[in-house]
């Protein structure tokens, strides 16, 4: 091997010298010249493309806001009659003409607006670029072959409330590919414009959910008015993936469905610790008349610090003037400090006087004491 | 006529609002960082000061703050109305207790925005 490569070493050296010096330097600066010549290109189209961009971005700033500002916004304020209100189409289109650079800075303009006013200004704002035919420029996105132009365009139409057969046909393939983010958008569009039976969507969600994601289901099942709203708790059971129960156990917790507790504590015997300090959390939401009891209960099962933490909590959230002197042993008889400053808090949160009344066994307790009377301290 | 500083990051918020505010007859002047807003504040008086809070380089809180703290800063604006994409309510108490006479959060109604500049500017 090493014998090799000293041989082809002797025979490149052996051509180097037979081949005309001059032309290997000619060929060298030859080569050098051109990759010179490349870069500038590159630096010149990238140049160009800027500044293309850029002058898209003083146009569109220019004469689009005072157009939408004169045609939109201020017969709105003066109450014109919103029918009377016409989209002015083709004076946007005349400063758009055909360029994609302007296009784009148009609908960022259109999103801009969205994110500034609220209410009847939104629906003509929306009503612009459906009139405008822009949607039409996401949809081709959508069938793109690169997933990042799927996400723009899907995001887009999302915004827009853009919704029809062809998009349907379209995410129904895309939902079939790896891309976890690519699939989010996808149920993030199918809950906020399709606005499907939510049973069915839930049944759907088959994939381990990011906090990200959970949220943002959250966030948009809460934020909008489906007339059916399952019971959540059906979903929560050992079977489900954790996210999705978490989901279920939050989304139960917000629309108060009560029954969802006794699937929570069932739950809880089997799950791993995060699962069951999320759950206890939750819990700590729900209000039934045996919860303090069934959480006093839990509390002595509970092995962690943490998850003893969690019930104490609960119970704070939930638990009644009754509640006070277990509340008050846990305080005096736990060794964990804690655990004392849980039961303390829980307490303070049932009746502040209960709070300032309690003699403090030592300096321990009156530091956790302290702590939960300064109002600056985060608990 | 009636002067208003508009401080705000975003290049189509201003123009949107600086033109709704000149359409009702006010002098405008506008910069879209707190550095800017702050030698203008220095410079000249203004009835009404509109600060967005979530601004580059000198922060609109930042910048509330300064005013509350500096008695020459505080007299050359008479009114000061925050407007914010933070819903949160402790930015909000914050911003009141920064002496701030009206508090906006985004996104908001175009006839909101106007008549509450009317009714500081009264």
């Amino acid at each position: 091997m090493k014998s090799n490569f000293y041989a082809d070493a002797f025979n490149w050296v052996e051509i180097f010298v037979l081949f005309n010096w001059d032309m290997l330097q000619a060929l060298i600066v030859a080569v050098l010249l051109l990759g010179l010549i490349m870069v500038y290109y590159f630096i010149f189209i990238f140049r160009r493309i800027n500044r293309s961009k850029e002058h898209a971005k003083f146009v569109i700033e220019e004469q689009v806001t005072p157009i939408i500002a004169e045609r939109i916004i201020i017969p709105y304020i003066n109450k014109v009659d919103p029918n009377k209100i016409t989209s002015p189409v083709e004076e946007l289109k005349a400063i758009i003409k055909k360029s994609r650079y302007r296009r784009e800075e148009f609908v960022r303009t259109l999103i801009n607006f969205h994110n500034i006013f609220d209410g009847g200004v939104n629906e003509h704002i929306r009503q612009i670029y459906l009139d405008m035919g822009l949607n039409a420029f996401a949809e081709k996105g959508l069938f793109s072959r690169k997933v990042k132009k799927n996400i723009l365009a899907l995001n887009e139409l999302e915004f827009f409330k853009v919704k029809s057969h062809r998009i349907v046909k379209r995410i129904t393939q895309l939902q079939r590919k790896k891309k976890e983010i690519l699939r989010e958008c996808i149920n993030f569009y199918i809950l906020n414009v399709l606005e499907i039976n939510l049973d069915n969507f839930i049944n759907s969600i088959q994939h381990p959910m990011s906090q990200w994601e959970r949220l943002q289901y959250y966030m948009i099942i809460t934020n909008s008015h489906y007339p059916n709203i399952p019971n959540f708790s059906q979903w929560i059971h050992a079977e489900e993936e954790p996210s999705k129960i978490l989901l279920c156990a939050e989304l139960s917790a917000h629309y108060y469905q009560v029954e969802a507790s006794d699937a929570i504590y069932q739950l809880l015997r089997t799950s791993t610790l995060p699962i069951k300090l999320k759950l206890l959390n939750i819990l700590g939401r729900i209000y039934t008349d045996d919860q303090a009891e069934k959480l006093k209960e839990l509390y002595s099962i509970v092995k962690s610090v943490d998850g003893k933490s969690e019930v104490l909590k609960a119970l704070g959230r939930t638990g009644t003037i009754n509640d006070l002197p277990f509340l008050l042993d846990v305080f005096h008889a736990s060794e964990n400090g804690f655990i004392k400053k849980s039961a303390l808090r829980s307490i303070y949160s049932i009746d502040v006087d209960a709070f300032h009344a309690i003699q403090p066994n030592g300096e321990i307790e009156q530091i956790i004491i302290n702590h939960i009377k300064n109002p600056l301290l985060k608990y | 006529m009636k002067n208003i500083l508009l401080v705000e990051d975003n290049k189509v918020t201003v123009t949107m609002l600086s033109f709704l505010l000149k359409k009702e007859g006010y002098g405008v002047d506008v910069t879209t960082d707190g550095e800017e807003a702050l030698k203008n504040l220095k410079e000249n008086t203004y009835d009404l000061l509109i600060l967005d809070l979530g601004l580059p380089s000198l922060r609109g809180e930042e910048l509330l703050s300064m005013m509350t703290n500096n008695q020459n800063l505080k007299d050359q604006v008479l009114k000061t109305m925050v407007i914010t994409s933070n819903i949160g309510e402790e930015t909000m108490e914050q911003a009141f207790d920064m002496n701030a006479d009206d508090y906006l959060v985004k996104p908001f109604s175009p006839v909101e925005f106007v008549a509450r500049v009317k009714r500081l500017l009264k």
